[in-house]
């Protein structure tokens, strides 16, 4: 379901509207991933519950429609582990529902960000620019990844930790390529 | 534009790759022929500054070490082999237009008329198939207009459209007076481009440097590479495609 999801993030920024990629956007955007995590810690859980509702609508309305089935199945399931978990524990269960609420308030504005920011909207910052290209190219190879290991049969946790592992030798394989691409485009970046 | 060498070295984790290099590239079309393994893209790499290496590369009598990396990258386009490796955008047109950004040129559209059909610029470049790939790839570089282009293995992915692209590509640089050095890992598309000159990396260090006319067959085989004569005896001859006795 991961992989669904991340390539609809990464497929979202070549057909997106052109007003997500505006300025006014931007700044909404850093002002959203703010109120994301500040919400949740201060503000009393009926707002909080209100703010993840509402940003779930509006992936769902941008068409991010997985990403948004995605979130609220993750809240679903990390407050039904914890939830038991406290109460059997005899834990402190307001402090469970800010959690949830903190890590699908965050959850649901990082994607939301991810999909709508294209590197050339970060050429101005080099390190910043060369980590997104990696991690989309890596993210993108990930997907591939994935698919061989399903093919051979791999399944389980080994699958998984396959992949990551995978993953990360290759994400610092394709460093060193990207940076050449970057420095024969005129852009320094130091290794 | 000329681009020259002086006694490059280059090794990697202490193995000499190239060793004690000087040459010289004046404008026109120029191929660096090796076997796989045998330092083609390190010497590209290296002229254009992206390794580490001994000795000199010098620009229009400049040294490439005293350059910054903006101003080499109006100097000298380099093509990466793998088009798949160095895509950085989200879009076909993005990833075109980003050098003309960073170095704030207008550049040369007619070179990525030559190779990008019209229909890919809204594509995601990982999403491209290996030739277009390429296309894309060598556009978003060249479009910047560079005198000198570095092109590492041009034809490879291509199909027949795609070599024609890029054989009409090579003849537009040119006219265009570009110093232009392609690497290629077998002679046969090297007939395509008509070069003027010839080099045979071997062993790390340049086997033979001429004009193309004077290319042997026996110079091909010491070197690892499938002679001429080869390539016509099994694509003409009697044992030519389906004329299997
Ligand atoms: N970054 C690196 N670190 C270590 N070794 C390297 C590195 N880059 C290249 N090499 C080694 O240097 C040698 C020359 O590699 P290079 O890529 O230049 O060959 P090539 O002539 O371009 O080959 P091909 O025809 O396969 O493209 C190879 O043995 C390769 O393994
Ligand atoms: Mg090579």
């Amino acid at each position: 379901m991961i992989l669904s999801v991340v390539q609809e993030v990464l497929g979202y920024r070549v057909k997106a509207p052109r007003i997500v990629f505006s300025k006014w956007f931007s700044i909404a955007k850093i002002a959203l991933f703010i109120l994301s995590i500040a919400v949740p810690v201060v503000a009393p859980t009926a707002v909080s519950l209100g703010l993840v509702a509402s940003l779930v609508i509006l992936l769902a309305v941008l068409g991010l429609r997985r990403s948004a089935v995605y979130t609220v199945f993750t809240a679903a399931i990390l407050y039904l582990i914890m939830f038991s978990t406290a109460f059997l524990l005899h834990g402190d269960l307001e402090r469970i529902t800010r959690l949830t609420l903190l890590a699908s308030s965050s959850l649901s504005t990082i994607i939301l960000i991810a999909s709508t920011t294209k590197p050339s909207m970060l050429r101005r910052w080099p390190t910043l620019y060369l980590f997104s290209i990696v991690f989309a190219n890596t993210l993108k190879e990930v997907v591939d990844i994935a698919t061989v290991y399903r093919a051979r049969g791999s399944g389980g946790l080994r699958y998984v930790l396959q992949v990551v592992v995978a993953s990360m030798a290759m994400s610092i394989a394709r460093t060193s390529t990207l940076v050449d691409s970057l420095k024969a485009r005129g852009i320094e970046v130091t290794e | 534009m000329i681009i020259e060498t002086r006694n490059l070295r280059v090794s990697f984790n202490g193995v000499e790759i190239l060793r004690d290099i000087s040459i010289a590239f004046d404008s026109g079309v120029h191929i660096v022929l090796g076997r796989n393994g045998a330092g083609k893209t390190t010497f590209l790499r290296a002229l254009a500054n992206l390794v580490r290496f001994d000795g000199d590369v010098l620009v229009g009598g400049r040294s490439v070490k005293k350059m910054g990396r903006r101003e080499i990258a109006m100097l000298i386009g380099y093509c990466w082999q793998n088009p798949y490796y160095g895509f950085v955008e989200a879009t076909v047109e993005d990833e075109i237009r980003a050098i003309t950004r960073i170095l704030g040129v207008s550049g040369d559209w007619r070179i990525v008329e030559l190779l990008v059909p019209r229909e890919y610029m809204g594509r995601d470049p990982s999403t491209l198939s290996g030739g277009e790939a390429k296309r894309v790839s060598m556009a978003s570089i060249l479009v910047a207009d560079q005198p000198i282009w570095l092109l590492d293995e041009p034809f490879t992915y291509l199909d027949r459209d795609g070599v024609e692209a890029v054989v009409n590509l090579i003849d537009y640089g040119r006219r265009k007076g570009k110093t232009i050095i392609v690497t290629l890992h077998e002679i046969f598309y090297a007939n395509l481009i008509k070069p003027d000159t010839y080099a045979i990396i071997d062993g790390g260090t340049i086997k033979f440097f001429d004009r193309w006319s004077s290319l042997s067959d026996e110079e091909l085989a010491k070197a690892g590479l499938v002679p001429r004569g080869v390539i016509c005896d099994t694509l003409c001859g009697p044992r030519g495609l389906g004329v299997q006795s």
